[in-house]
């Protein structure tokens, strides 16, 4: 009888567990929904760490969006050359170089394109097809970039930068950044399809990152384990709409300037830096498998899951160290 | 042995009005809260409701959502967003996920927390 007794004290004793504190902190910021989720020891503290990190993504959107006509981005977009911050310089090199990567798969200067189509918008339509080709990105360099003076010159008049294929990226990159110098213990940052992770999960262990199937959005493919982990997924099951029974979805090939048909459903890319992980799921997705997966494989770090449009499952080499369950 | 029956009975007891009393209070302490442009505009207890609610938010440019809040359920009636996707994210009364409409600016969530 007293072993009946000292187990449910021991029960007790379990559920009271010290348990880490947890801060959430969320807003709908650069396009999509961001959450900030801490956990540490003292919530007050956590709170406002997640409070300052929110208003980090509120400073990358005065900087990146393409929408805000006051952002620096669309200043840089009217007046066609400028000096930039340190932030648009530092992102604008990540996507430069991802744009030598891929080959140009990922492009940004077709913002004007982009607006075109209209995906995500109210005005989405099919253009007219003069009208795509008038706007598809020139295959000489228009982007002319003076690293010394971190000065941006577009010298096609009709070329306008579009970071969105790497400014959550950055984003996410930053705010982490913000947490850790902080002293943030632990925490995961979701920006839409972009999970960043960092430091001690709460269970002591590893993070926990699902995948979602591109076929049932709302259920999970495959689950990620890891520490200190960026994720990041691009699908055409994003943003999409449909006309006369087709379906546009947003991913745009800078070669065609139509969304991209490479035979993929979803790629998702996981490493550390979260800017990079952003900037190549968008040129896998438009590359496909055969040349994304060479892409992916030639780079240190950096591990890919891609969905075909059959739904096989291809898996980088390195990808069992992030394996969780299927 | 006697006493320690009561013992056990006692602690048995004393679990089952802890179990009740959290589910009580998590009930007594959910709020609705409506978020436009990531401002709150609305709260609503759900222990108050005691029959369906409509909640209409209109934004500067037209924008409309519409919430239906029932003791049992919370989910968006209707919206003239684009896409419509906030329509099709269901009741979330016993879910940490938001209703989100991206288009409309507008986030629906339930919020735990404790009565003053």
């Amino acid at each position: 009888m007293k072993r009946i007794l000292l187990l449910f004290c021991l029960l007790f004793l379990v559920g009271c567990d010290a348990s880490p504190e947890k801060a959430e902190s969320s807003a709908i910021l650069m396009g999509t929904y961001v959450t900030v989720t801490l956990y540490g020891e003292n919530k007050a503290q956590l709170q406002a760490a997640a409070d300052g990190a929110l208003r980090i993504a509120e400073e990358m959107e005065r900087v990146f969006s393409f929408s805000d006509p006051d952002s620096e981005l669309s200043c840089l977009n009217r007046s066609g050359q400028g000096t930039v911050s340190e932030t648009l310089w530092n992102a604008l090199e990540i996507a430069v170089e991802c744009e030598g990567l891929s080959e140009g798969a990922l492009c940004c200067t077709m913002g004007k394109l982009i607006d075109l189509w209209g995906i995500g918008t109210d005005h989405a339509a099919v253009p007219d097809a003069a009208d795509i080709s008038f706007f598809v990105p020139a295959e000489d360099a228009v982007l002319l970039l003076d690293e010394e003076n971190r000065r941006v010159q577009l010298a096609d008049p009709d070329a306008q930068l579009h970071l969105g294929a790497v400014a959550k990226g950055y984003a996410a990159d930053r705010m982490a950044q913000y947490l850790r110098d902080a002293g943030v213990s632990g925490g995961a940052l979701n920006l839409g399809g972009n999970v960043l992770t960092f430091g001690e999960a709460p269970d002591g262990e590893h993070w926990t990152v699902g995948i979602a199937d591109p076929f049932a959005p709302d259920d999970v493919l495959m689950t990620l384990t890891g520490n200190d982990m960026s994720v990041v997924t691009s699908g055409g099951y994003e943003r999409y709409f449909e006309e006369d029974g087709i379906r546009y979805h947003h991913i745009l090939d800078p070669k065609t300037g139509y969304p991209a048909q490479s035979g993929l459903e979803s790629v998702t890319i996981i490493g550390n830096c979260s800017a990079q992980c952003d900037a190549l799921s968008t040129a896998v997705f438009v590359m496909g498998a055969q040349r994304g997966m060479e892409l992916v494989e030639s780079l240190d770090g950096v591990e890919a899951v891609l969905v075909t449009g059959t739904g096989e499952l291809l898996f980088s080499s390195g990808m069992d160290a992030y394996r969780g369950r299927s | 042995m006697k006493r320690s029956c009561i013992l056990i009975g006692i602690t048995l007891l004393l679990f089952a009005l802890g179990i009740l009393g959290l589910l009580h209070g998590k009930r007594r302490g959910q709020w609705v809260v409506i978020l436009q442009n990531n401002i709150e505009i609305q709260r609503v207890a759900l222990a108050e409701v005691t029959e369906p609610r409509i909640i209409c938010v209109a934004g500067k440019n037209g924008e409309e959502n519409c919430i239906c809040i029932t003791p049992e359920e919370v989910y968006m009636e209707s919206a003239n967003c684009p896409d419509g996707i906030c329509m099709h994210m269901g009741n979330i009364i016993d879910s940490d996920a938001p209703i989100i409409c991206l288009p409309n600016g507008v986030v629906v969530r339930i919020l735990q927390e404790e009565l003053p």
